[in-house]
């Protein structure tokens, strides 16, 4: 299809969309459009020189489970994965997929999309960053998997070579009994203040066994520090207020090195939270 | 560039360049006047249609992607049985919005009312977040809401009996 | 003949011309080139050279060109039109239309301004200011700042003009569609008579459509008569938003002087508005935000000088009236700042300068019909205000605010304030506004205005149903234009509640006395008009400025989050006396869509309808507290009806920044307050 900047290419399977992919790798993948839309301003948008359609490949909205993960298809919608996988979705992504809004914007938003966002990462990011979740790249004549802790490099890139295209997104199934998910601010119109956190722990007989936290800042990286983290791995609870102290005080010198991630109302909001959750780990 | 849909019911096909928004398509070819642009973000609802069954914001839909889809506008839904219910709830409940925000805030509430057949205050007022038109109260509109629940409970339950 | 439109960009007719305003893209500097594109046939533009009249927009004397020629004076500066029968098309040429600007890159800034950038200046002087503050003991200061408010919300904005025969027709949603008439006449050249503007209803408005329906119009006019086809234009939401009318921001400096025994003595007040390149209503809106400012407590002495302030944004004027909140936020959080000093309760020291009986308003007016006192009084018993900020006081002393303590934050404000409506300054040729009524043979009453709201339009039935013992089905308020309808002025703080519904019950006493006495139709027809200067004096700013007040006391009550320093809006208390209230239910409707409009920008916009982010709800990320609005109306008033839309806007951002004050134990003194604004404040 033919439009005023814009060509349109529209593959009804995943080995069509391949092909074409192969054929044209500059081309910019459409799945719902919001973040590529919702940037727009003018009333005849601007869109892309090269546009691939996917919303009509059912292979891509597929939603599967195992016992061990939870397998979710790039082109499968944000209120789509909600009502399907409301039983199984991890409690910390499903609240952070909630915060979404409104719902007209989840009905068409896809995880996919959402993933691949240039220059922003958006707040499911963080969560799924803690879940090891781990992406299938294909292209045609082949495919590979890699954790999406990989899948940015240190300068937010996103390392998607031009031929691929994400199909699948795994989140495997974790032993997290302590999942949390808070937000405050618009990543697209507020970013430098918008903030959201993400905590997941493993806690069995009082112990911490696991502990993972990331903060995202709407910027090109989420902030996560597994140093910070395993501070609190082995504590057993409650903790104590000199252990809490002492964990806080490591916390607070650590942030104030993240200048370049997080602005000073950033950083403000990362240590008010973090005594919030050392305050529940208290007696 | 033809592109043809499904339109309440009847299929239809229009000449468009690919970048249009579905907004202005339906609009202006196709004269569907329930339609509002007031902010182009998908956030005001005033653009709501159902598409393929999901309520989303039109604008931010560029027609190339409503090839061979189902759209349900207000026009539409304003001809089936299901509005009885809403607007049952509007008259008991005094709850008048205004001619501007009026359709979209129908859809919306089809939506809702499709979702949960008892909504409580926050799925309803969740759902309304970003809907800033402020003809009318939001306590009403949570009470005409519920009414109309309850219209569409009974009235399914009647059509099962 | 029935209409086949509801909104302006709904109106699509064969052979209609599209066309899409070009607006500059720097702040200040000239216009060097203009370059556009070569236009398909059917195709053209317009700039202000080619404009048949004068290239202004007039209100009273003050004014602003039509499309920039040379000189530009804002960033969004309309420059140049582009016309043709295919939207998409004519948005393409847009598009491409290169404008090449010399600049200075300066820029007229409202923080730093310079003298000759000052537009007006108005004073109120009352008693001996200067000599009390040489007496005073103490002198407590405060700066208060209202900052700029965008339109939360853009309906359709345009117009669709047509010529033909010698007449030119103007379709367009206006609060003032004689102004529409007068702004085409001037730019096209064309006698008022043979310009008919078509009055569309709208809704809900903050003011945008009193001048901003006129350039649009007047555009529209233009492209019309050169093409001699029917012309759209239809203003991008963007643009609504970025270039439409603003609340302008405004900065109050506040000095009171007290004396040895405690008692406020005087009052110096400073008061600057940024009213953007082009400043409009100028006198209107000083005159308000003083009025506003000079607050309705007993001070003797009380010397006010306001200025506004030309700067290099867009034009920024009337929004939701003309200001006259700004001043009164600065008078209720100041009042409540000097209780704080004085370790005082906030109602207490209000009590003690409210009259006991007929209060006067600073200009002189007497009010005898209210009890202010009364409203504070019952205020504070509902709300529980006395205990409430007692306790919190003593609980925020107690509280270690160390951010470990992680406590919940308290606080609670209280401000009064009242709203004018229909303002009484003279307009232009002593114009009256005009209502008409007509009894016909068939017992249907039909109500003329150019006044087109809706809301007012059901109050009018309700009134002349009333008298005449009609049911609402058989009154008909006129829909038409400016041929056949009156001249009813601009609807404008309430105009239509607090002038036309008294023409309108003025018009249907006169039909019931006789009625069957003289033959149908029976026409009644009355009008207003702005009263002399032993009423008011708009220059020296003395008497009665408004022809009706409503007046309003608010408390809210809130809780800090102390991880995220979002408010949590624990109650609000509100109370009205809006004088004779013709439909409750309305009243009550509009006061609690407004209460929530108003907390919502003066949290920052997004404030407490997002979810609560309570320390107790780990698991439910998504939960949403509407806060309790309490709302009480005195419903045994016969003044005249003053409307409620405005009320709310004047007295909630006080009564909410003293909340957050006692919260957070800072003092706020600017609105919007956003997280990132207390933590500045915390940080300093």
């Amino acid at each position: 299809m033919q439009g005023i900047y814009s060509h349109i290419f529209s593959p009804s399977t995943l080995n069509e969309l391949l092909t074409i992919k192969n054929q044209n790798p500059d081309a910019v993948i459409w799945s719902g459009g919001t973040g590529l839309m919702g940037k727009q301003k003018r009333k005849i948008p601007v869109l892309p020189g090269n546009i691939i359609q996917i919303s009509k490949i059912m292979e891509l909205k597929k939603i599967r489970r195992t016992e061990r993960y939870l397998e979710i298809g790039a082109g499968a919608s944000i209120n789509k994965i909600l009502n399907v996988g409301q039983h199984v979705l991890p409690n910390a992504l499903a609240q952070a997929m909630k915060l979404i809004k409104p719902s007209t914007i989840r009905n068409m938003a896809t995880l996919g999309g959402h993933l691949c966002m240039p220059d922003i990462r958006l707040n499911l990011f963080s969560v799924m960053i803690l879940m090891d979740v781990s992406l299938e790249l294909k292209k045609a004549g082949g495919s590979r998997w890699i954790q999406l802790n990989r899948f940015f490099n240190k300068n937010g890139e996103i390392q998607l070579k031009n031929t691929e295209i994400l199909t699948r997104i795994r989140i495997p199934f974790g032993n997290w009994n302590w999942e949390l998910f808070k937000s405050d601010g618009n990543p697209f119109s507020d970013a430098g203040h918008a903030i959201s956190f993400c905590v997941l722990a493993e806690i069995q007989k009082g112990i911490i066994n696991n502990y993972r936290m990331a903060i995202g800042n709407a910027g090109k990286h989420t902030v996560r520090n597994i140093e910070m983290e395993s501070l609190l791995i082995g504590k057993k609870l409650p903790l104590s207020v000199k252990e809490s102290t002492s964990v806080m005080e490591k916390y607070k010198e650590w942030l104030k090195s993240q200048t370049m991630e997080l602005s000073p109302f950033q950083r403000d909001r990362t240590i008010r939270f973090f005594y919030w959750i050392l305050k529940e780990l208290l007696p | 560039m033809k592109i043809k849909f499904t339109l309440n019911g009847k299929i239809v096909e229009f000449d468009s360049v690919a970048e249009t928004r579905l907004v202005d398509l339906l609009k202006t070819s196709a004269k569907i006047q329930s339609l509002r642009t007031s902010c182009y973000k998908g956030v005001c609802r005033g653009c709501s249609i159902f598409f393929n069954g999901d309520l989303v914001a039109s604008c931010l839909i560029p027609v190339f992607q409503a090839r061979d889809a189902e759209i349900v506008s207000y026009e539409g839904l304003s001809k089936s049985v299901e509005i009885d219910d809403i607007i049952s709830g509007f008259e008991d409940e005094e709850y008048f919005p205004c001619d501007f925000c009026r359709p979209g805030k129908i859809m919306t509430i089809h939506s809702i009312l499709e979702n949960y057949s008892d909504p409580d205050e926050n799925q309803i007022m969740e759902a309304f977040e970003g809907i800033n038109c402020s003809c009318t109260d939001n306590s009403t509109l949570i009470k005409a809401v519920k009414t109309g629940a309850f219209y569409r409970r009974r009235r399914r339950r009647a059509r099962n009996i | 003949m029935a209409k086949d439109y509801i909104f302006l960009d709904d109106i699509n007719t064969r052979k209609m011309l599209f066309a899409h305003l070009i607006r500059s893209s720097i702040p200040r500097g000239t216009i060097s080139s203009i370059s556009i594109p070569d236009l398909p046939k059917g195709y053209f533009s317009i700039t202000g050279n080619d404009l048949p009249g004068l290239n202004i927009i007039s209100v009273f004397s003050e004014k602003m060109p039509l499309l920039c020629t040379d000189t530009i004076n804002y960033e969004g500066e309309p420059i140049l039109a582009i016309c043709g029968p295919d939207e998409t098309t004519v948005l393409n040429i847009c598009n491409n239309v290169i404008i090449e600007y010399d600049t200075d890159y300066s820029f007229l800034s409202f923080e730093n301004y310079h003298d000759d950038q000052i537009s007006g200046i108005k004073k109120f002087i009352r008693g001996t200011v200067e000599s009390k503050f040489k007496d005073a003991n103490t002198i407590i200061k405060g700066n208060y700042t209202t900052s700029v408010q965008t339109l939360p919300i853009t309906y359709p904005m345009g117009a669709v003009a047509k010529y033909k025969n010698n007449l030119l027709e103007i379709t367009t949603a206006s609060q003032w569609p004689f102004h529409v008439q007068k702004s085409v006449s001037d730019v096209c050249g064309i006698p008022k008579k043979e310009i008919i503007v078509n009055i569309e209803p709208y809704h809900h408005t903050y003011d945008e459509k009193l001048i901003l329906p006129s350039i649009y119009s007047t555009l529209a006019a233009v492209l019309a008569i050169k093409s001699g086809k029917q012309v759209r234009i239809v203003a991008e939401p963007s643009q609504i938003l970025k270039f439409s009318i603003k609340r302008p921001q405004v900065k109050i400096h506040r000095k009171s002087a007290i004396n040895k025994s405690g008692k406020i003595i005087a009052e110096d007040i400073e008061i600057c508005v940024d009213t953007g390149a082009y400043p409009l209503f100028t006198d209107e809106i000083l005159s308000q935000i003083i009025l506003g400012a000079a607050s309705i407590y007993s001070i003797t002495n009380l010397r006010i000088k306001a200025k506004a302030i030309r700067t290099s944004l867009p034009p920024m004027n009337v929004f939701k009236g003309c200001g006259i909140g700004m001043g009164v936020f600065s008078a209720e959080t100041h009042f409540s700042k000097i209780a704080k000093q004085k370790e005082m309760n906030p109602v207490d020291l209000r009590l003690e300068y409210l009259p006991k009986i007929n209060l006067k308003l600073p200009t002189g007016g007497i009010l005898k019909q209210i009890s202010q006192r009364d409203l504070l009084i019952r205020i504070s018993e509902k709300s529980d205000f006395y205990r409430k900020y007692s306790a919190y006081d003593l609980l925020n002393k107690r509280q270690n605010k160390k951010l470990e303590k992680q406590e919940l934050l308290r606080g609670i404000g209280i401000s009064i304030g009242y709203a004018g409506n229909g303002f009484t300054r003279k307009r232009e040729n002593r114009e009256a506004y005009s209502m008409e009524v007509r009894l016909d043979q068939n017992d249907k009453l039909y109500i003329s205005s150019s006044s087109n709201g809706t809301t007012p339009g059901n109050i009018w039935k309700e009134t002349a149903g009333r008298i005449l013992g009609l049911t609402s089905s058989s009154i008909e308020i006129v829909k038409g234009n400016t041929t056949i309808l009156p001249n009813s002025g601009p609807s404008f703080l309430s105009n239509d509640l607090s002038i036309m519904t008294n023409l309108v019950e003025r018009c249907c006493i006169g039909i019931k006395k006789h009625r069957f006495h003289k033959p149908l139709p029976i026409i009644e027809k009355r009008s207003f008009k702005s009263p002399g200067k032993d009423i008011w004096d708009a220059d020296k700013l003395k008497g009665m400025p408004f022809n009706a007040l409503s007046w309003g006391a608010a408390v809210v009550e809130i809780e800090l989050n102390p991880v995220f320093l979002r408010p949590v809006i624990k109650g609000i208390w509100t109370i009205f006396d809006i004088g004779r209230i013709y439909d409750l239910r309305a009243a009550r409707s509009a006061g609690e869509a407004e209460i929530y409009e108003t907390l919502n920008w003066a949290a920052g916009g997004s404030g407490f309808l997002y979810p609560q982010l309570s320390l107790d709800d780990a698991g439910e990320t998504d939960k949403i507290n509407l806060p309790k609005i309490n709302i009480d109306f005195i419903t045994d008033s016969k003044r005249s009806s003053g409307g409620i839309s405005q009320l709310p806007d004047i007295i909630i951002p006080s009564a909410f920044a003293q909340a957050i004050s006692q919260a957070s134990g800072m003092h706020f003194s600017s609105i919007p307050i956003t997280p990132e604004i207390i933590f500045k404040n915390m940080a300093t």
